[in-house]
């Protein structure tokens, strides 16, 4: 090999998100190093991480940064590119067999498959150490604007030529995970500054989780609506509710202890199992913003009763903790939930929390379990999702108390 | 935005007022007793040992630990004793912040514990699956963390008898007290106490300070000593707590 692949940019401008890669950093305490990609250190695909926000970079030229370096001091320009290495070798099986695996590799391809398409050939020179500069490349065959949310892999195999005429020459392989968000992370993620210190740029550990969960989906609303059915749904094997601590949040007190919670769900100990609504109102708001969305944490209340519910991690219908004797039922101090919105009765919320009873009469049997997801609040008597929560004599006092709309900062 | 640590000034008066605690009321009576640099030690929790201890730091709040325990010795599985520290200015502020902390709790059913609570102020689940308490400056929250509930009653009784105790001096590996100094009193009579001190295998230390006369309060600087009457002589009592046993050195804070 006359040349090789020395590192890829795929942040190269983190002063914007428009035309390449947002700012991330792995968790708490790790950055994501740029370059993303370096010869010797990235093997495997999540070595090499980049997100890109859909919005942003819609109708934009997406652009990476490359290095090279040339084995042979004759070489003093080459022109250079990278294909995908994923694409189908032709020959495929005909009939029913070759459809059924034609519809089976689009259906991988639009779960993992390369979005960032191909990378562009240029020319590039080496100085009289053998290496190029960082050169900008663009990107084409791109599928960020009809690809939803998701955690994809693209791999590209880098090829030289040193004339026109010549044959492409493979070089090198890379593989990066692709993060794909509906927009830049909103609060309480940032952009800026991009600094170590600065926490709040978004964490891979969480886009993991989020993108995950809110898979293929391209509105807010769709993934808002996932992530909060997932979260949900982590109970009981992963949290439940707090029942013998009173409904305390574990997770969310004064800041969202981010880091014990994604412990927590990787199968460590975290902050334990318990959870609260706050807690669920962080989970949801945060993850869901981690994607491009734009909840709320904020409170209802105060003290008012309740119509049975099953909550976050229990398998029945009942009053709030009926069933473990912990010496609480029927009624909450408060509740929190995700908003959309300056949380009002017109505005619309997602409550990862419990399930209310989703008919035409929440006061009684039989049961119809609903997930709140992207559902007014509503006033007393209109039937949304404050007489769905609260019992008839609580209903008044559920009154939303958009003084509390936060979103709780990260550690 | 709100903060979130600082719910509405009505709803806490209404928590204060429907679990019986006093806002305006002074510091507790007897001798006056400053946490200071806390850090939870298998010693206060006895039957506990830690998986995991943190120091928490979150903006416009006290100093917080927050750590997790599990039994010390029994293999059961998914028992978890989750413990949350926050250091505050003094027991009157210790008192709000609890009331902060209780303004997160859903259920309407948290009480005062009828018998033999902890601390000076204690709030609590019914069923013992939580108790919230203040000693001093400190607000000591107890809760389970995993599926086999225990009443965490008996831990916080420990706690806080380990907290509010004058440990006599010695130990296996006792810290040992560098500096303990009163700085020169400031025109209202309060004097910062000047202390460092280390332990042998550079573990954590923490400290409390007891002051027979006057008032011991936390702020930016560090412990400050204000007499009972400006320029009256006072001693302030700092022990030094350590994983190995502990050190004590006593102030004496002359007057005029």
């Amino acid at each position: 090999m006359s040349v090789q692949l020395e590192a890829i940019k795929l942040n190269h401008n983190t002063g914007s998100a428009t035309g390449d890669a947002i700012n991330l950093r792995r968790n708490a305490t790790q950055m994501v190093t740029i370059p993303e990609w370096q010869r010797g250190i990235s093997v495997k695909p999540e070595d090499a991480p980049a997100c890109y926000a859909k919005k942003e970079t819609a109708g934009n030229t997406i652009t990476i940064q490359a290095r090279f370096s040339r084995l042979h001091p004759s070489i003093k320009t080459a022109e250079i590119r990278a294909v995908d290495a994923e694409v189908s070798p032709p020959g495929q099986p005909s009939g029913c067999l070759g459809f059924l695996v034609w519809l089976l590799k689009l259906l991988v391809q639009a779960l993992t498959g390369n979005v960032l398409g191909e990378v562009k050939a240029k020319e590039v020179a080496f100085n009289h150490s053998g290496l190029t500069a960082f050169e900008t490349f663009q990107l084409e065959k791109v599928k960020l604007g009809s690809a939803g949310i998701g955690i994809r892999t693209t791999t590209w195999r880098w090829q030289y030529r040193r004339k026109p005429s010549d044959p492409w020459i493979d070089f090198a392989t890379s593989r990066h995970r692709i993060y794909v968000v509906l927009e830049v992370p909103t609060a309480p993620w940032s952009q800026a500054p991009y600094a170590a210190s600065n926490v709040s740029l978004p964490w891979t550990d969480v886009l993991d989780y989020a993108c995950a969960w809110a898979v293929l989906k391209t509105s807010r609303d769709a993934a808002a609506t996932a992530i909060t059915r997932e979260v949900f749904d982590l109970g009981p094997s992963v949290i439940t509710y707090d029942c013998p601590g009173g409904g305390f949040s574990q997770y969310a007190w004064g800041v969202f202890d981010c880091s014990a919670f994604v412990e927590r769900l990787g199968g460590g100990t975290g902050n334990g199992v318990y959870v609260n609504c706050t807690d669920c109102a962080t989970i949801v708001s945060t993850f869901a913003n981690a994607v491009g969305c734009d909840l709320w944490q904020a409170e209802m209340g105060y003290f008012f009763e309740l119509n049975d519910m099953q909550g976050i991690g229990s398998p029945i219908f009942e009053p709030v903790c009926d069933s473990c004797s912990c010496g609480w039922s029927g009624s909450f101090s408060y509740h929190e939930v995700a908003w959309k919105g300056a949380v009002n009765d017109d505005d619309h919320v997602f409550d990862a929390c419990l399930k209310v009873d989703g008919d035409a009469d929440p006061t009684s049997a039989p049961h119809t379990a609903l997930l709140p997801t992207n559902m007014r609040f509503g006033a007393p008597g209109d039937g949304d999702y404050r007489d769905h929560l609260a019992a008839p004599t609580g209903s008044p006092n559920c009154d939303p108390q958009p003084s509390t709309r936060q979103r709780r900062p990260i550690m | 935005m709100t903060d979130p640590q600082r719910p509405a000034d009505e709803r806490l008066k209404a928590l204060a007022a429907r679990l019986d605690i006093d806002l305006e009321a002074g510091p507790p009576s007897g001798d006056s007793l400053l946490v200071w640099q806390f850090v939870p030690m298998e010693a206060g929790l006895p039957g506990w040992r830690p998986e995991r201890v943190r120091r928490l730091t979150i903006q416009d709040s006290p100093p917080m630990t927050r750590s997790s325990w599990v039994p010390a010795e029994s293999s059961e599985d998914d028992v978890l004793l989750m413990l949350d520290t926050i250091e505050c200015a003094d027991a009157v502020d210790a008192r709000a912040w609890l009331l902060r902390v209780l303004a997160g709790v859903q259920s309407t059913a948290i009480e005062r514990p009828a018998r033999a609570a902890p601390g000076d102020v204690a709030v609590g689940m019914p069923g013992g699956g939580m108790l919230a308490f203040t000693r001093a400056n400190l607000v000591c929250v107890l809760r389970n963390g995993g599926r086999s509930v225990r009443p965490v009653s008996d831990t916080a009784g420990a706690l806080d008898g380990w907290l509010a105790e004058r440990p006599e001096p010695g130990g296996r590996v006792p810290p040992e007290i560098r500096r303990a100094e009163a700085g020169r009193a400031g025109p209202d009579g309060e004097v910062a106490i000047d202390i460092e001190a280390g332990e042998p295998a550079d573990r954590a230390v923490w400290f409390k300070l007891v002051a027979p006369a006057g008032q011991l309060r936390l702020e930016e600087r560090g412990p400050v000593y204000r007499p009972a009457q400006p320029g009256r002589p006072g001693t302030v009592r700092v022990y030094a707590v350590g994983p190995g046993g502990s050190a004590a050195q006593s102030i004496d804070i002359g007057g005029e």
